[in-house]
């Protein structure tokens, strides 16, 4: 991978711009590694991705306009990581109706209560279409626009997947009163 | 949303709590040689005539 960081001589200019691309980049880890941790669940496979998606960013960044969305821009990057990944390895397809199931009959919350660790477990049982939007909305603070661009997709399709996401989870969360809680988020 | 702005969202609240405990955590040492290559070519790059 380190073959991503070969350079060549550079125009004072170029320098400048990889200067402050380099900061960026800093700068947006820690929103890298939670949409990733997010996206995958796993901490260390999170991370690989992120390093990844770093090198692949910095690799390409001539072709990032300066002025434009950075983080949407580094977020698509290491969304494709996460695609190319789990497309490589089926265990991360995540979506399991059987483990959904179970967790509907066992674990429903307590009244009233919602649980982080709950959230993130029933996270990783949505399908990832859905998650993602979660992700991105939810945890990071991402419009309807950003996520869009993020994804490539209308954004209505982001409204719909991002409704539909909130819905499974507070049902996956709250078993069959989830929509109490769905009631309280809509 | 069906209710003010202000109204409590558990779910929100939750994916926020999930998103800061991740990036308030310390970076791990790969991360660091990443940047630390980074910055080496910037300096390399920097010592070095334009063309």
């Amino acid at each position: 991978m380190s073959e991503l960081l070969t350079e060549s001589p550079v125009s004072p200019a170029t320098l400048a711009a990889d200067k402050v691309f380099r900061d960026q980049l800093v700068a947006l880890i820690p929103s890298l590694r939670s949409f990733a941790r997010g996206l995958c669940g796993w901490r260390d496979m999170a991370d690989d991705m992120v390093q990844d998606a770093m090198l692949r960013g910095w690799a390409a960044r001539t072709s990032f306009t300066p002025g434009t969305n950075f983080r949407a821009w580094m977020f698509m990057i290491l969304r494709n990581q996460f695609y190319t990944t789990i497309r490589k390895d089926k265990r991360m397809s995540s979506w399991d109706p059987e483990v959904a199931e179970r967790l509907l009959v066992e674990a429903p919350a307590q009244q009233g209560a919602i649980h982080v660790a709950d959230v993130a477990r029933a996270l990783q049982m949505l399908p990832a279409e859905q998650r993602e939007v979660l992700l991105l909305i939810g945890a990071n603070g991402a419009s309807y626009d950003e996520a869009a661009e993020i994804i490539g997709c209308a954004v209505g399709t982001i409204k719909s997947r991002l409704a539909r996401g909130r819905r499974a989870l507070a049902l996956l969360i709250d078993g069959p009163d989830g929509d109490a809680l769905f009631d309280k988020v809509a | 949303m069906r209710q003010s702005d202000t109204a409590f969202d558990p779910i929100s609240a939750a994916l926020q709590q999930l998103h800061h405990a991740v990036a308030s955590e310390a970076l791990p040492d790969d991360f660091l040689k990443i940047l630390d290559e980074i910055d080496a070519k910037i300096a390399a790059a920097s010592a070095s005539p334009p063309p």
